[in-house]
């Protein structure tokens, strides 16, 4: 008897489950995402009732994952929704967390989404790991050509995604502070640095983060290029076992300005998002490892102290070279995607000029990746430090001209945590050199 | 009939235990088991043609990486050192709140407080605390002269790792501290007033009368507290990002196996923690439990 | 009874407070700041003229930020939705196998103990991806279900071991003489058992609820669209800035229904653990 309450009583909990699970699917992202930055999926009603011929995919609905910095507005996606019949929904989530998510879905067979925001640094991976839908017959020639940086986002020559923000790296200055002391190489910023601080405008001119942390390995790296140098060669031998080289030039100077008390100690130990802070408060005169939201970012009115003397100059280098490389984004289509074809289309949509402009100028200041987009947008006048940003555009180059490696991660770590280590423990220029070269060879260079 | 009533009781044990079992089993240790596997394959994503069964070299592998070695220790610090004061702070807030004074309701509520508090936050906010720029820390120390200017300090490898067991240790109390207190109010009074009419003093009283029955509580205690140091992730993390001074065990396998993608190798590393953690926790209740009986 | 050292208990109930609430304050003087008084150097414990637009942002009041609003209100339900779920799940499954591996001596009863309670030491990582396969499988992903699902997993196996320790707690004669008087089990449990150990239960709850609101990474894995507060939280790492008074007005936010929970349900919590475990 009482057996048989019990069993009523599971047999219910579990119909009860099973029902709540089904409701709960239709509950979940295409009516009522929670997701704020979605409305328009609901806003257009329009484009639905169109001949379905030219619209072969209308009615399905394109998931897109973003980091926070992406603001699409609501209208944004109506044109597209119009034409084609896809509505989109965008989703942000924190930027490390979307490489996680990619790589808890992907192993396990699915899709975080239908379009996906990755970095650079990602491409090795999805590249090796098979998890990209193979862009390069997808964009028409007009768009590859027009992208500079195309190459950074392929594996072994095919395109894992289409490049859509253009961070490139570029340097700024406190022209307060500066005024007209040199700084078109690093040995001049070192010394305009020294100036700085003698004269007691500031304590610690260069402003850098020296965490256990990526953007420690990109200072290294940046200066690097900025040098004319490489980091490794066509076989993957690191150059920093060549004295005379680039790279252990960069990596002396670090150690240079954070020993002549150039870099606020402390930088070892604060992060990258958190550096800019310092600088818009007045603290700091130059900072090397810089791109246009950092600036944008600086020079912002209600934020920042130093809003009227905020200046963009091309990254010091060695004197002939002012090159620097970008850590750009791109978007990418996931092998397992849903909506594969709808997708596509929305990726096209995004690759065209005149959406590319737009969201630049309206959703979140996004830095266009078509080199015509960036003309266009300088001779409008719609490019605030359009001149050096121009002419820094013309020497940008991958980090890697060789090709992504799957395993830049494990190279990151082992750069950063040496040069953290080495300048908090007081080591040589030598040791910290040796420790990245050890390191380095440990890898497994598959 | 006796039979029938037997079974009937069983069937009944095992209807009521059934929606619990079935959660554990399909929602954790299928997918724990299904992970194993992956231990003993050279399962690195970045290669995927080349899965392939290669035995215990994963965990031969625990033994030759000397960056496991550094987080172990690092993890054993944590364990130690948060534990430590975890159940000795425990003990004296337990201690200090058995008596059921006019305020205690409020001293309660505001000691859960850092409980209750999101990881996420508190984490953010310790940071600011420590912040080498704009930390208060920083701020009042140089004010009151302690300092002569203001430190990083997460810059020496013993400070970074103290300061990570603070913010621990600061989280946890609250738990550990529950715990016990609930177990000493079971203790009647009157156990001490024939202990105090034999002659015994206070100490003796607490080592013969509170500790005994406390012991369960603290075990249960010291169980939990392990458990939790053993799977530190937040804190290291957000005080010190992916410094090898402060990695922990659990920061060690999210690389592996998510920045890396190495998920054979992770997951060994994660069977290790596992079974370290078992055969710490057998150790405690094992010995308590001895004690107990003796 | 002499009042010993009053004083010294006085002050050490001081020290308990304010190395509890400090974090917090700061937490809550730094939602009402400026970033410019955070970053100012000297930097002031107390800004001059608080500011409370990211309050202001957070409920509504700023048309510029329109999505906040609406991401803070979904989020506070989800969160209370999971948590909430999560709590009454663990609790029923708590209070029926905590009487069973109490009270009946089955076959297996140890094993299947020390298994399950066993769970609590595995690392989140160790199964994370094979049940996400599960997830999709089951269609669970991204729902309201398959959230409390997981946080159930999760919260448990503490709960059914605290049960345990209640329900071995209560003197048999109760349900002893009940079992005498022709009562069947499913009667013991709902009439003697649940009544008495009602507080423990309430404990139980209060445990759950708390774990369950500060879960993270779980719900950024298996529910990224049903977001909770602390993912909401994570959002204001831009690339380039934190968005620290945001942070914590959301943080100082997030705390409210936790301490609401703990201020109302005190009294059974320690009555509860109270009852709570001569065994353990």
């Amino acid at each position: 008897m009482m057996k048989k309450r019990l069993l009523g009583i599971c047999a219910m909990v579990l119909v009860l489950g099973m029902v709540a699970a089904c409701s709960g699917k239709t509950a979940s992202p295409s009516g009522s995402s929670p997701s704020a930055s979605t409305p328009a999926s609901t806003g257009t009603a329009q484009g639905s009732t169109a001949p379905a011929n030219d619209k072969p995919y209308a009615g399905q609905t394109v998931k897109m994952l973003m980091p926070p910095w992406y603001k699409f507005t609501p209208d944004f996606f109506e044109k597209f929704t119009a034409e084609t019949g896809i509505k989109v929904e965008v989703e942000n989530m924190k930027f490390g967390q979307i490489h996680d998510n990619i790589v808890t879905t992907s192993a396990a067979g699915s899709a975080p989404a239908d379009i996906v925001d990755i970095d650079w640094s990602w491409v090795g991976q999805m590249g090796s790991a098979g998890w990209y839908h193979d862009l390069t017959d997808v964009l028409d020639e007009q768009i590859k050509n027009d992208i500079g940086i195309l190459n950074v986002f392929t594996y072994q020559g095919r395109v894992v995604a289409l490049p859509f923000f253009n961070d490139f790296r570029i340097s700024m200055i406190n022209a307060d502070h500066v005024g007209d002391l040199p700084v078109d190489t690093l040995e001049n910023v070192i010394d305009t640095a020294k100036k700085i601080k003698a004269s007691g405008k500031d304590e610690y001119p260069i402003v850098t983060t020296l965490e256990a942390g990526e953007n420690t390995t990109h200072e290294w790296i940046l200066m690097t290029k900025a040098l004319g140098g490489e980091v490794f060669d066509d076989n993957w031998n690191l150059y920093l076992k060549d004295k005379n080289s680039p790279s252990y030039k960069a990596l002396s100077y670090i150690f240079e300005m954070f020993n002549s008390g150039l870099i606020d100690p402390r930088a070892l130990g604060i992060p990258y998002e958190e550096v800019i802070e310092s600088f818009k408060a007045g603290r700091g005169s130059i900072k090397i490892l810089a791109g246009p939201g950092q600036i944008d970012e600086a020079s912002n009115p209600e934020t920042s102290k130093i809003k009227d003397f905020v200046k963009a100059i091309l990254v010091p280098g060695d004197g002939t070279h002012h090159t620097t490389t970008a850590m750009p984004e791109g978007i990418m289509i996931p092998a397992r995607a849903e909506h594969k074809e709808a997708a596509v289309e929305l990726l096209k949509w995004l690759a065209s000029s005149e959406i590319m402009k737009e969201t630049f100028k309206t959703q979140g200041g996004i830095f266009p990746t078509r080199n015509s987009v960036i003309r266009e947008l300088f001779e409008s006048g719609d490019l605030p430090h359009g001149d050096v940003y121009a002419k820094q555009l013309e020497d940008v180059e991958p980090i890697f001209p060789q090709g992504q490696p799957s395993w830049y991660s494990e190279f990151s770590e082992a750069v950063y945590t040496a040069i953290n280590r080495g300048l908090k423990e007081n080591w040589s220029v030598d040791r910290t050199a040796e420790l990245i070269i050890e390191a380095t060879e440990k890898i497994e260079k598959s | 009939m006796l039979f029938r009533r037997h079974h009937a009781r069983y069937g009944d044990a095992y209807l009521l235990i059934a929606p619990f079992v079935l959660l554990i089993v399909l929602f954790v240790l299928i997918p724990f088991v299904l992970s194993m596997v992956f231990s003993f394959q050279n399962m690195t994503l970045t290669d995927p043609d080349n899965i392939r069964w290669i035995g215990f070299k994963n965990y031969e592998k625990l033994f030759t990486d000397p960056s496991i070695r550094r987080v172990l220790g690092n993890t054993a610090f944590y364990v130690v050192v948060t534990v430590t004061f975890e159940m000795l702070f425990g003990l004296m807030v337990a201690l200090l709140l058995r008596r059921n004074f006019r305020t205690r309701f409020l001293v309660l509520a505001v000691m859960i407080l850092p409980w209750a508090l999101p990881p996420v936050v508190g984490g953010v906010t310790w940071r600011w605390i420590f912040h080498p720029q704009y930390g208060i820390v920083n701020v009042l120390f140089e004010r009151w002269g302690w300092i002569s200017e203001y430190k990083l300090w997460t810059a020496n490898k013993w400070m970074a790792l103290l300061l990570v067991c603070l913010i621990v240790v600061w989280r946890n109390l609250p738990y550990v501290s529950l715990i016990m207190l609930s177990f000493l109010q079971q203790i009647p009074a009157d156990l001490y007033e024939s202990a105090a009419i034999d002659g015994a003093g206070k100490w003796q009283q607490f080592r013969r009368v509170t500790l005994p029955l406390l012991l369960p509580g603290i075990t249960i205690a010291i169980s939990m507290a392990t458990m939790t140091s053993m799977n530190l992730f937040d804190e290291p993390y957000i005080m010190n990002q992916f410094s090898l001074d402060t990695m922990s065990v659990t920061m060690k396998n999210y690389t592996v196996a998510f920045r890396d993608l190495k998920f054979g190798y992770g997951m060994a590393i994660s069977m290790m923690v596992t079974v370290l953690t078992l055969l710490i926790n057998f150790s405690y209740i094992k010995s308590m439990y001895k004690e107990e009986a003796a | 009874m002499k009042r010993i050292g009053s004083v010294g208990f006085a002050a050490a109930l001081l020290l308990l407070a304010a190395w509890s609430l400090l974090p917090v304050i700061w937490t809550a003087i730094t939602s009402i700041s400026k970033v410019q008084d955070l970053t100012a150097i000297p930097p002031n414990i107390f800004p001059d003229s608080p500011d409370f637009s990211s309050y202001g942002k957070l409920f509504g009041f700023d048309p510029k930020s329109w999505d906040v609003w609406t991401t803070m209100k979904q989020s506070t339900v989800n969160s209370l939705i999971g948590s909430v779920g999560g709590m009454v799940v663990v609790t029923f499954l708590a209070l029926l196998s905590g009487y069973a591996f109490a009270r009946v001596k089955f076959p297996g009863r140890n094993l299947v103990f020390f298994v399950c309670i066993a769970t609590m030491a595995l690392p989140g990582y160790a199964v994370m991806i094979p049940l996400y396969r599960l997830m999709m499988e089951l269609h669970l992903l991204n729902t309201y279900p398959g959230i409390i699902l997981i946080f159930s997993s999760a919260y448990a196996p503490i709960a059914v071991w605290l049960m345990r320790g209640f329900v071995a707690g209560l003197p048999r004669e109760i349900e002893e003489s009940a079992t005498i008087d022709g009562a069947g089990r499913w009667r013991i449990l709902m009439s003697i058992v649940f009544p008495l150990t009602a507080p423990g239960l309430v404990a139980v709850a209060i445990i759950t609820f708390l774990g369950c609101w500060s879960m993270f990474v779980t719900v950024m894995v298996f529910s990224p669209s049903l977001k909770t507060l602390n993912v909401f939280i994570s959002e204001f790492v831009l690339k380039t800035s934190i968005d620290y008074p945001m942070m914590c007005a959301v943080g100082v936010i997030s705390m409210i229904p936790p301490i609401l929970i703990v201020a109302f349900l005190n009294r059974y919590l320690i009555s509860g653990l109270m009852l709570g475990s001569i065994k353990g």
